[in-house]
């Protein structure tokens, strides 16, 4: 978990600012968690935050390096896309009995591609 | 939950323990939530939830319902997940990596994207895939043939049911071994004597040996899970206590009948082998040896659990002991003959070449698994079994500790010596008592608690041949009290705990110095109703009586040297656990060398002059009796057997007082060394902005607080004091310290015949006199490095070297 900084030790106390969000607090927060908890919902975030904040809770398919496929709710990650999913489910061959695996992290030198389960036009249409 | 149980064959039931815990987790959180939910209604829910997931409406009414508790949520997340993760996706796959990347970047170092439920406990419990050490699926490909089962190796040929060579026994029985010792290391058993398939189906192989050996383990492994769960102190780093039941109970164990099924086959082999030329008879030989140093381990660990119903545990421990004496002859032997059987072929995971399928229940481990496995090499196992072999033999030695003082001392230097194997540990519990209500066999804890504070101090009201014993009203007293000490069960909790591991000790002993506190309250009750009732007798004119209840305290003693022993056990174990930063060792050492060793030596000291006072009183009785001609019945008997008990008994605790004042002047010598080498410039403070030393000190020292006596020391007061003594100079403060430990090598060295720790003290002392010695005189005066603190020699106190 080291490339993932809980303790925060890593967090620049003064991020570059071109970084920043044009339209965040002009106040430097030195420990910035960018979430999908209803309390934190914040309308300036960049786009890109704002596409991982709809993606977490999510369910996420990973395909890594040796194949394996893990399937799992999306509950974290970082700049470095090392992800965190939980309830995760291991398939070797896909369509097969997985094994349950629980919270795992997965960095990104292992990651090959990332599927998130989402309502697409057409599957949407099937489903109603 | 149903879906993922029946579409699991039945043999991954272990696999499917955790899902079908979290199932029923998510049942009963379910249930609160909403009485019942179809699987239909909740997809509906969780398409909803997909729907409104911008305005978050599901999640904002789960807040104000009032389910703000993390817990709560989890549990209804988690839930509906161990229900679901299998049968997505619901809406189909959208590839998202360039996009999911390119988000990610958008993230400042440090800076998460984390789900609302997402904490340190997620992040911390979460496996690394493709990590070898926690990815058990690692290395698996989809195109690998399964592991070969019991039932798939038979058919390939790959193992061999019959007319097994001996050097292939060989090979299987020191395997078999080897993964025993790596079970009772904590390993899960399915994952290294269940890699065996010998031992999924003995009854199916026709070699005797080989059948007879198999089940024999097989049964091994439930006699021995049953010692440690009746002994019950083990904890989840020490032992796997659960496996794969379903492979056990597929045969039904009978330990009752392997000894003699052993026997037979010994007992054939060994007529096959005087048919042998004497050349080839050895390997032969090899496996005898192997199937009787079972035979007797088997025997030997199987009486350990039958102590419970034993008639005499000191007949039970004779046997024990007799067949763990033959078992230690043979090893030497079968050390000696490991390169006759087959060996392990290099790099392979297998720890023999045939019989073993390394990797069979790898999938079906529960994920949190420690899976990480290394199966011990032969020599290496054997080296364990030996030293498990004398352990137990050592073990065998509680049966001569009748009372619980001496008890006491017997599992705290058992603790020292054999801490680390749970096995040992568990079958010295078994030996001692085989229910809480009980030790040494059939004796009630009541009556050995009261065996043993006559013992420990002999107040003449325990004392069945005194007069004063059949006093009604005294008896009740003493009833009501050892009905309460072992209701509180403290004391026999006290000999328990030393059973567990050495970090899981003191934990427990946090608790346990807790639990003195009512005891001393009703120990010093019973000791004044004791006088109470001397001024009674007194005034009654039963001079004998009032004699013996008088100036009692003998009970609150007892109760406080106990006490006082968990307290220094407790504070001087963080060293052992390298608990304390440097910085702290000062008010640790001041502790006991202020307070608490000094209490210890009071306590003792307090008893012999007990013990002291009394012969001389008794002396003094019989004395008036052979001139006077009258008195009680027990007068004669008493004259008769106390003039070779005085000299014994005259100082008992005379060693341990020398050895508590020798630790005494350590600890002073220890904390004035500290103080000197912090005013000194010499030890690393922490900075005072990320520090809080009344904090720290308030931590070290909360076990303590809940008790009356000793009353706990403030962190103001022990302040003052470091103070006050900080005023010295720093030569001084060393010199100071210097005293203390020639102190300590003066009392050390009068000890007679000492023992190795007493040695290791004394060079402690010594070298550490040396050392402040040159502190004194200014040794680099200039240089302000932290010295070394080596505590390799002795566990409580360290020696100082200077860098």
């Amino acid at each position: 978990m080291s490339e993932l900084s809980i303790s925060g030790s890593q967090v620049q106390l003064q991020p570059p600012p071109q970084v920043q969000p044009q339209t965040a607090s002009p106040v430097v927060e030195p420990f910035r968690i960018t979430t999908n908890a209803p309390q934190m919902s914040d309308v300036n975030l960049t786009p890109g935050r704002r596409k991982l904040q709809k993606w977490l809770g999510r369910v996420l398919r990973i395909v890594i390096t040796d194949g394996r496929v893990l399937v799992g709710f999306f509950n974290c990650t970082d700049r470095d896309a090392n992800i965190v999913l939980s309830m995760c489910a291991e398939y070797l061959v896909e369509g097969q009995e997985p094994r349950l695996l629980g919270n795992v992290m997965v960095a990104k030198k292992h990651i090959v591609s990332l599927n998130i389960d989402e309502p697409t036009p057409s599957s949407s249409l099937l489903a109603q | 939950m149903q879906g993922i149980t029946t579409e699991q064959p039945t043999d991954f039931q272990a696999a499917t323990a955790a899902a079908a815990a979290a199932a029923a987790a998510a049942a009963a959180a379910a249930a609160t939530v909403s009485a019942m939910r179809t699987k239909s209604e909740s997809r509906d829910l969780e398409r909803e939830r997909e729907g409104n997931s911008i305005s978050e409406q599901d999640e904002w009414s789960v807040s104000e319902c009032g389910f703000n508790d993390p817990e709560v949520q989890r549990a209804m997340r988690g839930g509906s997940a161990a229900e679901d993760i299998t049968q997505y996706p619901i809406h189909g796959w959208v590839d998202v990596t360039q996009e999911f990347h390119e988000a990610c970047a958008e993230l400042l170092p440090g800076e998460l994207a984390q789900d609302m439920l997402f904490g340190l406990f997620e992040a911390m419990s979460a496996i690394e895939i493709m990590d070898p050490k926690m990815d058990v699926g690692m290395g698996f490909d989809k195109f690998d043939l399964p592991p070969p089962s019991f039932e798939a190796a038979v058919a390939m040929g790959a193992i061999k049911l019959d007319a097994l060579e001996p050097a292939e026994l060989i090979g299987v029985f020191d395997a078999l071994f080897a993964c025993l010792v790596s079970w009772l290391e904590g390993n899960s058993m399915d994952q290294v004597l269940f890699t065996c398939l010998y031992l999924h189906a003995p009854s199916q192989i026709q070699d005797k040996a080989l059948r007879v050996f198999c089940i024999a383990v097989r049964n091994l492994i439930v006699v021995i899970k049953n010692i440690i769960i009746l002994a019950a102190v083990n904890e989840e780093e020490d032992f796997q206590l659960y496996g794969n039941s379903a492979l056990l109970g597929a045969e039904k164990a009978q330990p009752a009948t392997i000894a003699g099924q052993l026997k037979d086959v010994e007992d054939e082999l060994v007529r096959k082998c005087k048919k042998l030329p004497p050349a080839e008879d050895q390997n032969l030989m090899a496996v005898v040896h192997r199937l009787r140093f079972m035979r007797h381990l088997f025997q030997a660990i199987y009486q350990v659990e039958l102590m419970a119903s034993a008639e005499s545990a000191e007949e039970a421990v004779n046997e024990i002991y007799k067949n763990l004496n033959v078992a230690s002859e043979l090893l030497p032997l079968i050390k000696r003959t490991i390169e006759r059987g087959t060996q392990p072929v290099e790099g392979s995971e297998a720890p023999n070449p045939m019989g073993f399928s390394p990797r069979i229940h790898d999938r079906s481990q529960p994920p949190t698994f420690p899976r990480s496995i290394k199966i011990r090499e032969r020599p290496a196992s054997y080296q364990f079994l030996e030293e498990m072999v004398a352990r137990f033999k050592y073990a065998c030695k509680v049966i001569r500790h009748k009372d619980y003082y001496s008890a006491l001392n017997f599992f705290i230097e058992y603790s020292r010596k054999s801490g680390h194997c749970i096995l040992s540990r568990s079958v010295l519990q078994n030996l001692f008592s085989s229910s809480i209500r009980l030790a040494h066999g059939k004796q009630s804890m009541k009556r050995f608690l009261r065996h043993s504070v006559q013992a420990f101090n002999s107040p003449p009201v325990l004392n069945l041949k005194h007069p004063v014993a059949s006093d009604p009203k005294v008896q009740q007293h003493l009833e009501t009290f050892f009905r309460y000490c072992t209701n509180m069960n403290t004391f026999n909790q006290f000999i328990r705990l030393c059973g567990f591991n050495r970090a899981r000790q003191r934990d427990k002993l946090a608790h346990l110095i807790e639990n003195f506190d009512p005891l001393q309250v009703d120990a010093v009750r019973l000791d004044s109703l004791m006088n109470q009732l001397a001024n009674e007798r007194a005034m009654e004119g039963n001079e004998l009586h009032a004699t013996a209840l008088k100036h009692s305290t003998h009970f609150s003693t007892w109760v406080l040297y106990n006490c006082f022993r968990a307290m220094l056990i407790y504070l001087m174990s963080g060293f052992e656990l390298e608990l304390y930063a440097v910085h702290e060792f000062l008010y640790i050492y001041w502790y006991p060398y202020e307070f608490l060793v000094g209490f210890l030596v009071s306590a003792l000291t307090r008893t012999e002059n007990i013990l002291l006072a009394q012969e001389e009183y008794a002396e003094h009785q019989s004395k008036l009796q052979v001139n006077g001609g009258g008195g009680g019945a027990g007068g004669k008997n008493r004259k008769a057997a106390k003039p070779k008990k005085n000299k014994k008994q005259q100082r008992p605790y005379r060693q341990e007082i020398i050895y508590y004042h020798a630790l005494l002047s350590l600890c002073g010598g220890m904390y004035k060394a500290m103080g000197a080498l912090t005013k000194d410039g010499r030890v690393r403070l922490p900075m005072s902005k990320f520090d809080n030393e009344e904090i720290r000190y308030n931590r070290r020292f909360a076990p303590f607080v809940p008790l009356t006596s000793p009353p706990p020391v403030s962190y103001a007061e022990f302040k003052s004091i470091r103070d006050h003594m900080m005023l010295s100079s720093v030569e001084e403060l060393y010199s100071v310290a210097a005293k203390h430990f020639d102190q300590a090598r003066n009392v050390l060295e009068s000890i007679q015949n000492p023992e190795q720790e007493i040695l290791d003290l004394l060079q402690i002392a010594r070298t550490n006199f040396v050392v402040m010695n040159v502190l004194a005189r200014g040794h680099q005066k200039e240089l302000k490095r932290q010295p070394e603190f080596d505590f390799s020699k002795h566990t409580y106190f360290p020696i100082i070297k200077l860098k």
